[in-house]
């Protein structure tokens, strides 16, 4: 299992087009991704789901991946958030 | 002083030009009047002094640029920001305005935005009136709201969507993408950016069906999903019917929607359920005729419900004693039917087989019905559609009964031993049915060269691996015992053989033995009422007419000599279909219905027609048909012509059936389609 813990940083935090583009990401992995924020599990697959999975500014996240590819995903998709100005 | 909007634009296309721009194109181009374009042109020479930058020049009314700064002009044009409306832009934007505004929308805002005059905006207002008046939506104004749109929603949003596809360019795209945001901000009070959610939901649906949309324009369909928000949360929402939405309810666009619109609330969009059927008919797309409202709809669905039943009137040559209601019933199948259609949900009829083996010929008259009518919808149809169409025609209860008699006459007997034994059981069949019965000999183990279908009843003294499933078999011996007899009346029960007589025969039978002190042989009562109740019907049916294959091969038809006048083909027709006796009341019959318009015919093929003759209540009329053959086209009516007229003649509302069916089956074969041919004059 890959598990990281983040702080979102981004002025809208994981909102409409970081949610389309996050959920793309994820989609080419084969493993279970999934995103976890104070009480809230959100399935990172599904883009509605992270959208309203409330996720803002300041928000510490744990981003968890089980699978056969969880290291190159957990990776890439750590990358992605870590780096998400929009 | 800065240069605007128009002025701006004319200067920018005359620079494009190098060779000059002509002042008719122009104005032309602008739709504007030749004093409004001398006025720009002031303008325009006004800032381009101001700048020292040169003048505008006509000559041989070519207007073009004079200036020794032509570089710095065209810098100056490129840093000019403000974008020059078309009218056709101006229209739609000012629509759209009233439409999704968060503000009141008044005169002088439309003005400011568009840099034209009051006047202008007046004109356009009443161009739009004019438009929208078409699909009874009105343009209202008053001070407190501004401008308004009333109507149905439904026709409203049909005729946005159709303006917003018209708007191409990025600026005025860009106004309506704020104006929609600036809306929903205002209505939910929080600033998400809506149209990026309105493409995850796009997309969710997607990633839940595993599929990519092709959708014609995906801008607009988020638009629409906006607009529907807007329109939705500020009261005005779209009415779908009943079973409109009983279809939506199991489309996957549906299902996807609801589930996402649950976990939305948290960005406070609380959309109607009414508005999750309409956003999925947006991604379902429309695949038969669009409407511009739903009363435009609800009259296409009642039509199509006339003409289908009409169709089948002619065809089978009848009339409906209570048209009224069976269009009622019809309509109310016809509707969710169209709804299906309208979104590629596919319906299967595991009846479909059955209707097709139980009412041939009704289901033929109804396939043709619908082929007659040439519209998208009928075009559509598929063969279990076309059943439960039949289903409504046979429910009529005068329908029961028909097919019956005449497949019922079909019964195949098969025997292990020789010809002797097979003999043996078809005598004692045709005591049971009576001369009605049509009885087919054959040995088992040959079973398999028959179509087993065509078959009401099989009846095997031997055991047979392949008839052993089937619904129509009874295993009997060979002299047929009570056991036997009491099995063939389950089966031809079970297959719906008897049909209602059933009822009848076992009321005869209750009163038989009540009425009596002995002992009722119930099996041989039930045969003997069941033979004189099919002879009785099959008394109206000439044995001749049951092969049409035989009368034309006989030429057993007439031909109608050069010249001939249309009533004197009607007078031939009748002559030769009801005899001597009867004839004249005929002819007066057709003469009259054709003064008004009212015979009904159906064209077979080309040039060859059928007339019904309704000869209902009229004695010692029996049914039959008489082909009459002209050498020349005639016309009997603006619908009605043709070169080979068949007259047939009924005398209820159903036994004709499998005669009428013999003619078509007839005309669509190889050999009617070689007699056809032979009777036009045309060579093979």
């Amino acid at each position: 299992m890959y598990e990281k813990e983040m702080i979102i940083n981004n002025k809208t935090g994981l909102h409409a087009r970081p949610a389309t583009d996050l959920s793309t990401l994820c989609q080419a992995y084969e493993s279970d991704i999934k995103i976890r924020a104070e009480d809230t599990e959100i399935d990172a697959k599904s883009i509605i789901s992270i959208l309203s999975g409330g996720i803002c500014k300041g928000t510490k996240i744990k981003l968890v991946v089980n699978g056969t590819d969880e290291k190159e995903a957990g990776e890439k998709i750590s990358e992605f958030i870590e780096n998400l100005k929009e | 002083m800065e240069l605007k909007s128009r002025p701006a634009y004319i200067l920018k296309i005359i620079l494009e030009q190098k060779k000059g721009y002509t002042v008719d194109r122009i104005i032309e181009k602008l739709n504007i009047t030749k004093r409004t374009f001398y006025y720009d042109i002031e303008l325009i020479n006004d800032w381009l002094q101001s700048r020292g930058l040169g003048k505008l020049e006509i000559k041989s009314k070519v207007i073009c640029v004079k200036s020794k700064k032509i570089e710095m002009l065209e810098a100056e044009m490129r840093k000019n920001g403000s974008y020059y409306y078309s009218v056709q832009e101006r229209r739609i934007l000012e629509l759209l305005m009233i439409l999704l505004s968060a503000e009141v929308v008044t005169i002088e805002k439309m003005q400011n935005l568009f840099d034209v005059s009051k006047n202008t905006i007046l004109k356009d207002i009443k161009e739009w009136k004019k438009i929208l008046g078409n699909q009874d939506i009105s343009i209202a104004s008053s001070i407190k709201f501004g401008y308004v749109l009333q109507g149905e929603e439904f026709a409203i949003r049909k005729i946005v969507g159709k303006e917003i596809k018209k708007l191409k360019n990025f600026q005025p795209k860009d106004i309506l993408k704020k104006w929609m945001q600036k809306s929903l901000v205002t209505i939910t009070g929080e600033d998400y950016d809506y149209l990026e959610i309105a493409r995850c939901l796009i997309k969710q649906y997607e990633q839940d069906e595993n599929i990519k949309l092709v959708l014609e324009n995906e801008e607009l369909e988020c638009s629409m999903i906006l607009i529907s928000w807007i329109r939705s949360m500020d009261g005005y929402t779209m009415n779908l019917h009943t079973e409109e939405k009983v279809t939506l309810v199991e489309t996957k666009p549906y299902q996807s929607l609801k589930q996402s619109f649950e976990k939305l609330k948290v960005y406070n969009l609380e959309i109607p359920e009414s508005e999750i059927y309409y956003i999925a008919t947006l991604l379902l797309g429309i695949k038969v005729a669009q409407f511009v409202s739903q009363d435009q709809e609800d009259l296409y669905i009642s039509n199509f419900t006339k003409a289908l039943v009409v169709n089948f009137e002619r065809i089978a040559c009848i009339s409906f004693d209570n048209k009224d209601r069976l269009m009622t019933r019809l309509k109310g199948h016809i509707r969710p039917l169209y709804y299906r259609l309208k979104y590629g949900v596919q319906s299967t009829n595991p009846l479909v087989q059955d209707v097709m083996r139980m009412y041939p010929e009704i289901y033929d008259f109804t396939g043709k019905a619908v082929r007659e009518m040439k519209d998208d919808l009928a075009k559509m149809l598929t063969s279990d559609e076309i059943a439960y169409l039949t289903i409504y025609f046979i429910s009529d209860e005068k329908y029961q009964t028909i097919q019956k008699k005449s497949s019922v006459s079909k019964v195949l007997v098969l025997c292990a031993d020789g010809m002797a034994t097979s003999t043996l059981v078809k005598e004692q069949l045709k005591t049971l049915f009576g001369s009605t019965a049509d009885i087919k000999l054959g040995i088992i183990s040959e079973a398999k060269k028959y179509n087993l279908d065509d078959f009401a009843l099989i009846i095997s003294t031997g055991y047979s691996e392949l008839l052993t499933h089937r619904k129509n078999i009874v295993f009997t011996n060979v002299i047929l015992e009570d056991t036997d007899k009491k099995k063939i009346i389950q089966v031809m029960n079970q297959c719906g053989v008897i049909g209602e007589y059933n009822k009848t025969i076992q009321r005869i039978i209750s009163a038989a033995i009540r009425s009596t002190n002995g002992i009722v042989d119930e099996n041989e009562l039930y045969f003997d009422v069941l033979r004189i109740l099919f002879e009785s019907d099959n008394r109206k049916i000439d044995k001749k007419l049951n092969s049409i294959a035989d009368y034309i091969q006989n030429e057993r038809y007439s031909v109608l000599s050069a010249h001939s006048t249309k009533e004197e083909l009607l007078m031939l027709g009748c002559q030769k279909a009801v005899g001597e006796k009867a004839w004249k009341r005929l002819y007066n019959r057709l003469c009259n219905m054709m003064n008004h318009n009212k015979i009904k015919f159906y064209e077979i093929s080309q040039d060859v027609v059928i007339l019904h003759c309704p000869m209902r209540g009229d004695l010692n009329v029996e049914i039959n048909y008489e082909i009459v053959v002209s050498e020349e086209r005639i016309k009997i009516s603006e619908e009605i012509k043709g070169k080979i007229f068949i007259f047939f003649v009924t005398v209820d509302q159903n036994t004709h059936f499998p005669v009428l069916e013999g003619i078509y089956r007839y005309c669509e074969s190889e050999k009617g389609k070689s007699f056809i041919n032979a009777m036009k004059g045309v060579k093979k």
